[in-house]
Order: structure tokens, then C-alpha cells, then sequence
């Protein structure tokens, strides 16, 4: 009896205290705190004009580096004036004469955070005209990676199609070119005389492939598939069946591609294996599917169809046929480039409104779709940066009525517009990011 | 009155001497921290904790026509309590001489503070339907209402723009963007919890190096009912120790909170509610 009475009042105790309810409220994701950046050039006397001018450019270089990274870092910069912050890093650049010889410098960087009061980063070497861009984006790579953890893009390259090669308007050349990501150090990688379409870089940034319209007229008008070796600068066929063979993208094995071919009259996304040639269909339906984007695991492919009767984006697990295929997009009068980020979270694509392209960007599980440009020109073929931070496309801007300029641009991920990484340079389009 | 039923007496000592144990324990744990586990009396019990996140149901019917960084600027906006549109004035000529007296066949124009909701708005447009039906019998008052209805209708354009960039809440929708409850159904608790994240977020900032890192602290808070901060202290630690301060500042940064109703006074200064950075 005793015994039941204790354990009747023990449950109703505990009943009591089990009545404890609480109320968690999420508060969401913190917004970034930036990082004061301070850069400070110091030219020691007895350098020549030319050497100093060197020294400035590594320091020009370094500060434009991380201004592209605006949501991340104040930078701000000064010359031959000791800086005392208690706050932030301060990136010091000392430029002396070297022994090397007059066509060097002796660029010693040091980079301080000013809360600690420690040096986290130092590098002394010589530099020429030749290494010194190489060099000026290694040391901010460095200093990012100290700072944030995690790799920057300042080493990162993009490669696209330009028409500067054109003489005749009747018969454009479109060429393959590729330039380091702030714009610089333009180089001309295709001769063919054609018209290059859809490059694509591999993950380990050797090769490039892409499609290729000759001008020499054929029967079918076939657009053949090629794969450039930056490393041998040697380029191979890929595939020349009948009809299209383009838009293809490396898979994550690398042994892999997926491309669009239309062999079977109707364009299908299949993949090929580059060491046998053996072909695997991923899509199997009587709409066209094109322009395929590998997610970065390999788990997931985004690409167009007009299954609903409109070009839509659609995902699906590229390892079998019609796998897990799901519509992502249902608004929009014409979707086209679905990209993937790197991190496989967000897919950048171009929708055509109010009579001209503009970037959006939507979730891969299908939610938040968001509008990225507006009131800039006709805006397309978005490509990510390896980091999932920027957005390069091309942009085109009417400038009169029979004048219009197409540059590439890099923004944000959320669509702060950074600025145009090409000028002057013909029509530029199909901007891709190397890896 | 004196009780007599030794058994009953018995159980009385035996009910306080036992609550007084329990509050004995119970205080000694609380300052403890205990997390969400509490281990009382050796009995390991779990608290009952409900989750709320904001959101909202939404069609997408449309490409969205503003940029991302313009809704941002917007939000923001709202947040520092603009109004959803700007009340333009009515322009009056500089030698109208305005009368004292008003006429029978005048049109009054009240001049009242509007609240920024659809019901007010759908109460306004439905009163300056009827408006413009009285001034018909005049000529001069009409031109008047449709000068006056004209500015109107040009604000009410742009509080209907802002609701549509907003998401339009009142619609049941299909898709839902944020990860909080469709139901509709809130506690009074959870209504003012669910006001909290809006005003403690303008302070919650995180350096590169953590904002990547993925943690989630949690942090329980005590209100008194003016809404200052009684305590608050780390409920769940992210295990990284300069996350949690982060977090806890931000709390701290962010008081006074809003004034806590009567019914849920004594249930927030308890500390029922917790923050949780992010989630």
C-alpha cells in the first residue's frame, strides 16, 4: 500500500515536470561580417620607373583580386604610410631592387592580423614581367585561404568564344580564347576558321571541349564534338555523328561526357565513354532534350526539354535512363543553359522576359527562384565560379540601332554586378569557369 | 480545522516534503544549464520543445520581375518600419483661401493615419466607390474625387506592388518558401517568437571563417514583460566558442525586445522560449 502511494505521488511529480513545453524559433542563417582589408605598398628608393611600375601593378593586382569579393572584405589601401589598425589583416608590399638582375624586383608581402598581432603570411621572392601576374594571384589565393578557409578564384580561368577574328561579316570566325578570371592574359586557343560553340572545362581544368560549325557546306550541316588539350594544345574528334553533337559536359569520373546528339532524328542527352566510344542514353523521350549540367557528385543533371511544350528545366539522375526525372522550372517563356554551382546546391539558367534574356537562379530542389538581372542588356549563358560565389555571362548592350556590344560580365551570386572582364575584343560569349 | 486521518496527514508531509525536493533539485539543475535532456533525479526526461520558423506560402505564377537585390532593399526597407507606400499630398493652389464652414454639398476628405493592411485597403477602395457615387450629383465634386482618387489609386499601386513582392500572404498558395508551419495554427507563444527572429537578425553577423563552418547554437532567453532581458544563456553549444558569443551578443545587442503579452508573461520570463542560431 505504502509502496503505491510513493509511486502515485512520484508519477504525479514527474507528470508535473514532463509539463515543461519550450519554444524554439529559428533566427536563420547570420549575415557576413566583412573583413577590414588594409594594403599598403612600399617602394624602396633606387628602382627604375619601369620596376616601380611593376611593383604597383602586383599591388593593383592584389587589391582588384579582393575587390571581387566585396560582400567579404572592406579593402582599402594606401603608399609608404605605417598603418596601425587594431582590426582586420594588414597585407604589407615591400618592393626593393633585386640581385637578379634590372628586369626583376624583389617583392617581399607580408600579411598581419591586426587583432593578434601576428604575421600569418609572408612570401619573399623575385619577379619578372613574365611570372609577375602568376605570382601577384598565388600570394592572394594564399592570404584568402588564410583569412577565409577555403580557396578563392583569383587563380581560376575562364575560356569563350570571341569574333574578333572576323574580317568578313558574311563569314564570322568564332575562336576559342581564354583569359585568367579578372580579364587578363587573353589567349587565342582554336584555328578552325568556324564558328566554336557550347566549350566546356573539365574538372582538372586540362581540357576543353567543344562543338565546332565549319563553314564549308555539307549535306547535313553536322556539328562535329572536339576536345582541346591545354597542357599538349593538341585537339581531337570526339563524335561526328549525323546531326548535332554538342553541349557536352565532362562527368565527375572524367572518363565520362554528356552531350546532345540527334543521330536518331531526335536530340537526346546521352553519355559517352571517352576511352571506348561506347554510348549510354540518359534521356528517352519523343521531346528534345538538350543542354545538359552535371551536378558536382555526379547524382544529378539539369537540363532543357520541351516535354510541357516550352523549353523547361528539368533534373534527373544521369547514372540510368529517365531516372528521378523532375520539372524544376514552370514559369518563363523560354528557359535555356541550366548550370549547376559547383556545390550542387543552386541552378543558374537565362529566361527570356520583356523581350530580352535575363539570369535567374532557382534551388535544385525547386525553390526559391530568383531573379538576378534586369535593366542590363539581354543577359545569357551564366557559367559559376569553382567557389559558387560569382556568376560569369555574356551581355549584350545596344548601343545604337545597328550597334550592339557583347562582353562577359561577372556578378555575384546574388547579382551584385561586379563589372565586364572583356573590352574591346569582338563579340564575346559563351563564358565558361574552369574548375 | 484539524485533520485527523493520519493517513492523509501522512501524505500532505509527504506531497510538500517531496515538491520541496523537487524545487530543491530543480533549481540546483536549472543552474546547472541543463540542455534539452535534463537528468532529474536521476531520471532522464526529455522537454517538449515545438519549433517555429517564419514562412510563406506563395504561387509562382510569374518569373519573378524584381531582382533578388531589389526585394532585399525592400525587406529592408520594411524592416526599419517605412511605410509600405508614402502618402502623397494633396497639392493645394498658394492663394486658395480655404473656408471655415462647410457647405451641404462639400466633399470632406478625413484626414486619418491608414493602417498598411489588405483589410484596410479593401475597406478604402470599397469607401471611395461610394464616395465617388455620392459626388455624382455635382459636377465640381466629382472632378474633385477623381483628382483625389486618381493620387489614391497610384499609391494603392504601389502598397499592392509591394504585397505582391512580399508573397501573397493571404492566398493559401502551393508553394512554400521558409521551413515553418502551413497550418496557420500559433499559440500566443508562438506569435511572439515568431516576431523575434525579425528583430534580433539585423544583429546576427558572422566573420567568413565561421558563417561556412555550419553550427547551430542554441540560446535560451528570459523577458521580462517590457520586454527587457532578464538572462540569457547558451541552451545548446555549437561547440565552437566564439560562435555561441556571436550568438548570445546578438541577443544581448538586440534588447529591448517587444512587450510580452499578459497571457504569455509568465511563461517567457520562465525562459520557455529559446533562439536558435540558425536553427
Amino acid at each position: 500500500m505504502k509502496l503505491k502511494n510513493w509511486l502515485f505521488l512520484l508519477c504525479m511529480s514527474l507528470q508535473i515536470m514532463a509539463a515543461e513545453e519550450l519554444t524554439v524559433v529559428a533566427i536563420g542563417e547570420a549575415e557576413l561580417e566583412r573583413e577590414d582589408l588594409y594594403f599598403n605598398l612600399n617602394i624602396v628608393g633606387g628602382l627604375g620607373a619601369k620596376n616601380s611600375q611593376m611593383g604597383r601593378e602586383i599591388f593593383d593586382l592584389l587589391v582588384r583580386d579582393f575587390s571581387f569579393y566585396r560582400s567579404l572584405f572592406s579593402v582599402n589601401k594606401s603608399e609608404g604610410i605605417l598603418i596601425n589598425k587594431k582590426t582586420g589583416y594588414l597585407v604589407n608590399i615591400k618592393i626593393t631592387p633585386s640581385k637578379r638582375g634590372v628586369s626583376f624586383i624583389d617583392v617581399k608581402i607580408e600579411c598581419n592580423n591586426n587583432q593578434k598581432n601576428t604575421i600569418v603570411f609572408s612570401e619573399q621572392q623575385d619577379v619578372s614581367g613574365s611570372n609577375l601576374r602568376a605570382f601577384g594571384h598565388s600570394v592572394a589565393d594564399a592570404i584568402y585561404q588564410i583569412v577565409v578557409g577555403k580557396k578563392s578564384v583569383f587563380d581560376s580561368f575562364l575560356v569563350f568564344v570571341s569574333d574578333i577574328e572576323t574580317r568578313d561579316p558574311n563569314s564570322p570566325i568564332k575562336e576559342l580564347y581564354r583569359m585568367d578570371f579578372d580579364g587578363f592574359g587573353k589567349k587565342r586557343l582554336t584555328f578552325h576558321r568556324g564558328t566554336v560553340i557550347s566549350p566546356e572545362i573539365s574538372k582538372d581544368n586540362r581540357y576543353v571541349l567543344y562543338s565546332l560549325l565549319k563553314h564549308e557546306v555539307t549535306k547535313d550541316r553536322r556539328v562535329n564534338l572536339y576536345m582541346l588539350d591545354l597542357l599538349t594544345n593538341k585537339t581531337s574528334l570526339i563524335s561526328s555523328r549525323k546531326g548535332i553533337n554538342s553541349g557536352a559536359v565532362f562527368m565527375p569520373d572524367g572518363k565520362h561526357i554528356a552531350l546532345t546528339l540527334s543521330h536518331t532524328d531526335n536530340a537526346e542527352i546521352y553519355a559517352l565513354n571517352l576511352e571506348s566510344g561506347n554510348l549510354r542514353k540518359i534521356t528517352n523521350h519523343f521531346a528534345i532534350d538538350v543542354d545538359p549540367s552535371v551536378s558536382k557528385d555526379g547524382n544529378l543533371m539539369a537540363f532543357l526539354s520541351n516535354r510541357p511544350g516550352e523549353a523547361h528545366i528539368y533534373t534527373l539522375d544521369p547514372r540510368s535512363v529517365e531516372k528521378d526525372i523532375t520539372r524544376v522550372s514552370f514559369v518563363g517563356k523560354f528557359n535555356a543553359t541550366p548550370r549547376f554551382s559547383p556545390d550542387g546546391k543552386k541552378i543558374a539558367f537565362a529566361s527570356w522576359l520583356d523581350e530580352r534574356f535575363d539570369i535567374f537562379r532557382i534551388d535544385a530542389n525547386r525553390k526559391n527562384l530568383v531573379r538576378l538581372t534586369k535593366d542590363f542588356g539581354s543577359n545569357e549563358d551564366p557559367t559559376w565560379s569553382s567557389d559558387s560565389q560569382f556568376i560569369a555571362f555574356s551581355s549584350q548592350r545596344i548601343i545604337t540601332t545597328t550597334k550592339a556590344v557583347h562582353n562577359i560580365y561577372i556578378m555575384s551570386e546574388e547579382g551584385n554586378i561586379i563589372g565586364p572582364i572583356t573590352k574591346d575584343f569582338g563579340k564575346c560569349i559563351s563564358p565558361r569557369w574552369s574548375n | 480545522m484539524v485533520i485527523e486521518n493520519k493517513n492523509l496527514l501522512f501524505f500532505l508531509y509527504m506531497s510538500a516534503l517531496l515538491h520541496l525536493l523537487l524545487f530543491i533539485g530543480i533549481a540546483f539543475f536549472s543552474k546547472l544549464d541543463i540542455s534539452s535532456e535534463s537528468n532529474i533525479l536521476g531520471i532522464k526526461k526529455s522537454i517538449k520543445i515545438s519549433q517555429i520558423q517564419s514562412s510563406v506560402k506563395i504561387d509562382v505564377v510569374a518569373m519573378p520581375k524584381e531582382t533578388l537585390l531589389e526585394l532585399k532593399a525592400i525587406e529592408k526597407n520594411l524592416k526599419k518600419g517605412e511605410a509600405l507606400f508614402k502618402e502623397e499630398p494633396l497639392e493645394m493652389k498658394k492663394n486658395e483661401k480655404v473656408q471655415d464652414t462647410i457647405n451641404k454639398d462639400d466633399l470632406v476628405f478625413d484626414k486619418e493615419k491608414k493602417s498598411n493592411n489588405l483589410m484596410s485597403l479593401l475597406k478604402d477602395m470599397s469607401k471611395k466607390d461610394i464616395d465617388v457615387k455620392k459626388g455624382k450629383k455635382e459636377i465640381e465634386p466629382k472632378v474633385k474625387t477623381k483628382e483625389a482618387g486618381d493620387v489614391v489609386g497610384k499609391n494603392y499601386d504601389g502598397e499592392l506592388r509591394n504585397l505582391v513582392l512580399r508573397g501573397n500572404q493571404l492566398s493559401q498558395g502551393t508553394g512554400l518558401t521558409g521551413g515553418g508551419d502551413s497550418s496557420g495554427n500559433m499559440t500566443a507563444l508562438n506569435l511572439y517568437a515568431s516576431g523575434l527572429p525579425d528583430h534580433i537578425r539585423p544583429y546576427w553577423k558572422l566573420p567568413t571563417y565561421l558563417k561556412d563552418k555550419e553550427y547551430q547554437c542554441r540560446i535560451r532567453i528570459y523577458l521580462r514583460p517590457s520586454g527587457s532581458l532578464i538572462k540569457a544563456h547558451i541552451f545548446e553549444s555549437s561547440g565552437n566558442e566564439e560562435y555561441d558569443q556571436k550568438a548570445l551578443g546578438a541577443v544581448k545587442k538586440a534588447e529591448p525586445f517587444p512587450n510580452v503579452p499578459n497571457d504569455i508573461q509568465s511563461r517567457v520570463s520562465q525562459g520557455d522560449i529559446i533562439l536558435g542560431f540558425p536553427l
